[in-house]
C-alpha cells in the first residue's frame, strides 16, 4: 500500500516537472522600426508613457503601462518616467481618448497653445511613447471540478489556456516633433492547471513577459539611437 | 460528560457550511445593483472666458438616479447626481473668469450681475454589460442637454451633449467597480466636450462674438 502511494506521488512529481519544464513557456517576438535617430535621454529629462484607448472592442491595459513605465525606470540606466494617470490629470482634457493627438503633427498643434507648451516643459519631456495592444485568451481546454462534503473537499481535473499578448509601441521625438520608430511585442504562452485534491495553477506569465521584453526593448531604442543629444 | 454524537455533529456542520456556501452563492449571484458614483475629474488646462456665468442644477441633475428594474436588470440603482454636480463645479471655473450658482434659470429680478446662466440636463442613460455586447467592456452611455440663458431668461443655446465611458474586464474586478469605471470615463468625457466644444455651437459663437468680441482664443477650432 505504502509502495503503491509511493508510486503515485513519484508519477505526480514527474509530471509536475514536465510541466514546470516544457509546460507554462512564453515566447515574445520583438520587431523593431527607426524612422529617425534618437538621443540619449540626459538627466533631468524624462519620458512619458501612455496607452491607446480609442479602440470600440478593446483598450491597452493601464496595468500594462503601468509595468512598461515601472520597468523603464529601474536598474542603473533606469530613465524618469512620468506615470500615465499623473500626466493625463495635469493635460486634461487634451490627452482623452477621445482628445489625444493620434499623430506627432498634432502634437505640434497642441504647443501653440501657451499653457499646454508650459506644462510641457515643467514636465522636461524628451519622447512620448504610445503604446496600443492587448492580452487575451485564444484559447481554452480541459476542466477542474471541485466537491466539498462533510469529510472535506477537493479538486480533480486538468485545465490549460492559451494567452496571446499583442502590443505596439510608438516613439515620438518631443523635441524635434518626429515619429522616432515603432516596437512591436508579441508573446505566447500556454498555462496549465493541474488538480489532485489542491488546484496547482502553472501560469505563463504573458502579460508580464510582453511588458518586459517592450521595456528591455524601448530602453535599448532610446539607448542605442546612434546620435548625441540635441 | 459529553454524549454528543460526532457523526451528528459532523452532519451539523456540513450543513452548517452548506448554508454558508449557499448565501455566498447566492448573494454573490444577485442581479440587483446599487452603485453611487465617486469621481474626481481635474481641472482643465483651458483659457478663460472672460464672463460670469450663473450655474443652475435642477434636482433632477443634482439629484441624478438611475432606476431599472427589468428581468435582466431587477433593482438597478445608480446615484450620480453629486458626481454631475461635482464634475461641473469643478470644469466651469476653468472655463469662465467667474462662476456662481444660481436657484432660478430667470434672473431678470435678482441682483446677481452675471453674463448668462447655464443648464445642465441629464436626457439619457445608458450601460453595456460584457455579457451582452460580447466585448469584455462595461459601456456607458450619458446624453446630456446643456442650455444657455440670457439673465433676463431666454434661451441663447441649446445643445445635447453625448459622453461615453469604457472599462475592461479585468480579475477580481466586479460589475459594480466595471461600472463605476465606465462611468468615471464618461464624466471626464462630457467635461472635455463642454470645456472644449463649448465654443464650437453655433449659437454660442455668435453669442460670444457680440459679448466680448472675439472669441478665437476661447474655443478649439476659429470661430
Amino acid at each position: 500500500m505504502r509502495y503503491c502511494s509511493n508510486n503515485l506521488f513519484v508519477i505526480f512529481s514527474l509530471l509536475m516537472s514536465v510541466l514546470l519544464i516544457a509546460g507554462c513557456k512564453s515566447t515574445t517576438v520583438i520587431d523593431q522600426y527607426r524612422e529617425a535617430p534618437t538621443a540619449r535621454v540626459n538627466k533631468g529629462e524624462s519620458i512619458v508613457v501612455l496607452g491607446r484607448r480609442h479602440s470600440s472592442d478593446h483598450e491597452t491595459e493601464f496595468d500594462f503601462i503601468s509595468c512598461v513605465g515601472k520597468s523603464l525606470s529601474e536598474g542603473g540606466n533606469g530613465i524618469q518616467v512620468i506615470p500615465e494617470k499623473l500626466f493625463v490629470d495635469s493635460m486634461y482634457p487634451w490627452f482623452e481618448t477621445r482628445t489625444a493627438p493620434m499623430d506627432v503633427k498634432n502634437l505640434g498643434k497642441l504647443l501653440e497653445n501657451p499653457a499646454i507648451a508650459k506644462k510641457f516643459s515643467d514636465f522636461r519631456i524628451r519622447y512620448f511613447v504610445w503604446i496600443d495592444g492587448f492580452t487575451e485568451r485564444t484559447d481554452s481546454s480541459g476542466s477542474v471540478a471541485c466537491a466539498i462534503g462533510p469529510g472535506g473537499g477537493g479538486c480533480f481535473g486538468f485545465a490549460t489556456w492559451d494567452d496571446e499578448a499583442n502590443y505596439e509601441a510608438s516613439v515620438w521625438d518631443f523635441n524635434k516633433l518626429v515619429l522616432s520608430g515603432k516596437i512591436s511585442a508579441e508573446t505566447k504562452g500556454t498555462s496549465f492547471m493541474p488538480a489532485i485534491i489542491i488546484p496547482i495553477p502553472l501560469l505563463a506569465r504573458v502579460q508580464a513577459n510582453a511588458c518586459r521584453s517592450m521595456a528591455i526593448q524601448i530602453k535599448m531604442f532610446l539607448q542605442q539611437g546612434g546620435t548625441q543629444g540635441s | 460528560m459529553n454524549t454528543s454524537n460526532p457523526l451528528t455533529t459532523g452532519s451539523h456542520r456540513a450543513l452548517l457550511i452548506f448554508f454558508i456556501l449557499l448565501l455566498l452563492f447566492s448573494s454573490g449571484c444577485t442581479q440587483s445593483l446599487a452603485i453611487k458614483v465617486t469621481s474626481e475629474v481635474p481641472a482643465p488646462l483651458i483659457n478663460q472666458i472672460p464672463l460670469n456665468i450663473g450655474v443652475y442644477y435642477d434636482e433632477q441633475f443634482s439629484h441624478h438616479v438611475y432606476r431599472e428594474n427589468s428581468e435582466d436588470r431587477p433593482n438597478w440603482t445608480i446615484e450620480s447626481g453629486s458626481s454631475q454636480v461635482a464634475l461641473f463645479d469643478q470644469v466651469l471655473p476653468s472655463m469662465f473668469k467667474q462662476v456662481q450658482h444660481v436657484t432660478s434659470i430667470d434672473l431678470s429680478a435678482n441682483i446677481s450681475k452675471v453674463d448668462a446662466v447655464l443648464a445642465p440636463h441629464i436626457e439619457e442613460m445608458q450601460f453595456a454589460l460584457p455579457r451582452e455586447t460580447q466585448s469584455g467592456l462595461y459601456e456607458v452611455w450619458i446624453k446630456y442637454n446643456i442650455q444657455l440663458y440670457s439673465p433676463d431668461g431666454s434661451l441663447i443655446a441649446d445643445w445635447p451633449l453625448t459622453a461615453y465611458g469604457k472599462s475592461s474586464v479585468e480579475f477580481l474586478k466586479n460589475r459594480s467597480a466595471g461600472l463605476q469605471a465606465a462611468i468615471e470615463v464618461a464624466l471626464r468625457d462630457v467635461g472635455a466636450k463642454l470645456a472644449l466644444g463649448f465654443g464650437n455651437v453655433i449659437e454660442i459663437k455668435q453669442w460670444l462674438a457680440d459679448t466680448i468680441g472675439e472669441c478665437e482664443n476661447y474655443a478649439v477650432s476659429n470661430c
